[in-house]
């Protein structure tokens, strides 16, 4: 039995266990703030791992998140990303910037081997906006269509390779509303990763644009 | 006297359905069913009727009232059905009735049921820093996301990740279950 084959008989075994009594289980504000990622990481860490072993805490849990996560991508809600969240190390980062257009394949990480191509090969096929384009809230970002996606998952990235909105769907067209998180004047990339029926991410070519100055 | 719904001002309620449409696609991604979603908003709009005094500063908040309004709403909910000791919520069932279709029958289900078992006490052992992070990875959420909920870098959440799991199958071998071995 692989992994794989592991984590689906765990959530299949997980999803039917329901408790006897929720007197164990954290109250529903507290499972707002850890949805919310607020609070001490200690006191985190301890609300998750009860949440991710009780099947009911797992349910309210996922609806909380979907609440704050939409109000993210809203603009209801801001999401102070981490510093040091950066899922494309700095180096790298100057790279994309460079390679931009040019079609350059390279590698983000031991792990996954995802593989980014530009041009005709890319596993994602960008529509707008295109390299260069100023744009103005709501942004509208849209892409092609790939067979057998599941879902695509846009990410939008500073200067200096960290992501600073992000969003999922199964739609081939996100509209991001403005939001504080995304500066006019200022330079972002973006991509879009899309998982495949092996859950795979592979992601497109990133673009750059510009928002719009005030 | 008309529903309360109606009473929303058009601006409003454009934002009350779009902010509902992006609910519900993350919610897709959990395998939420729709009448969660729609119980949150149905609550959403009747507390935005009731304060429809104030529709002039409400219609101005815009996308960060209704929010937080949502936010509460759901809180709420899961008070309230806690408090009504109400069976989960659809989803469960409708998730726990495509696994009894999927399942090939009772031997898979004790199966699942025992290798959960084992999965759980290994887990139990592994250093409690790593134990959520390898509980949602194996719950089936990506590792950005696990990131994202904890504040941390994705360094640090593939290195805790990828040492959580290592520990989590030396137990499991310790347990005789491992790849090419006891499924």
């Amino acid at each position: 039995m692989n992994e794989e084959q592991m984590r689906l008989r765990y959530q299949e075994a997980l999803a039917m266990r329901r408790p006897a009594t929720r007197d164990a289980c954290p109250e529903p504000a507290e499972i707002a703030s850890l949805a919310a990622g607020d609070g001490p990481e200690a006191r985190r860490l301890a609300l998750l791992d009860h949440v991710m072993s009780c099947a009911a805490c797992r349910r309210e849990f996922d609806l909380l998140r979907a609440v704050d996560e939409a109000g993210e991508v809203s603009g209801g809600t801001q999401r102070t990303h981490p510093a040091g969240r950066s899922f494309v190390p700095t180096a790298l980062a100057a790279s994309v910037a460079l390679a931009v257009g040019a079609g350059v394949v390279f590698n983000m990480g031991r792990e996954e081997s995802d593989v980014f191509r530009g041009g005709a090969d890319a596993a994602v096929l960008l529509v707008a906006p295109t390299q260069g384009d100023v744009i103005d809230f709501p942004a509208r970002f849209t892409w092609r269509t790939v067979a057998g996606a599941r879902n695509y998952e846009l990410e939008i990235l500073d200067a200096g390779g960290n992501v600073v909105f992000d969003a999922e769907t199964a739609d081939t067209v996100h509209v991001v509303a403005a939001t504080a998180l995304l500066r006019p004047g200022r330079d972002y990339q973006w991509w879009v990763g899309v998982r495949g029926a092996d859950s795979r991410l592979r992601r497109s070519a990133p673009t750059g644009f510009r928002i719009t100055e005030e | 006297m008309p529903s309360p719904p109606q009473q929303l001002s058009a601006a409003l309620e454009s934002a009350v359905a779009n902010y509902a449409g992006m609910v519900r696609r993350v919610a897709w991604r959990h395998r939420l069913s729709d009448a969660d979603v729609d119980e949150v908003m149905q609550e959403v709009r009747i507390r935005l009727w009731r304060a429809r005094d104030d529709s002039e500063q409400i219609a101005a908040v815009g996308a960060s009232y209704v929010y937080r309004v949502a936010r509460s709403a759901a809180v709420d909910l899961i008070r309230r059905r806690r408090s009504a000791r109400a069976d989960v919520s659809a989803p469960l069932q409708d998730v726990a009735a495509e696994i009894v279709s999927r399942t090939p029958g009772p031997d898979a289900d004790a199966a699942s049921s025992e290798l959960f078992a084992r999965v759980a006490a290994a887990i139990e052992k592994i250093p409690a820093s790593r134990r959520p992070v390898v509980r949602m990875h194996l719950a089936g959420y990506p590792r950005e996301e696990i990131g994202a909920l904890l504040g941390w870098s994705e360094a640090k959440t593939r290195n805790l990740l990828y040492r959580g799991l290592a520990d989590l199958r030396s137990r499991l071998g310790d347990m005789g279950i491992g790849s090419g071995g006891e499924a």
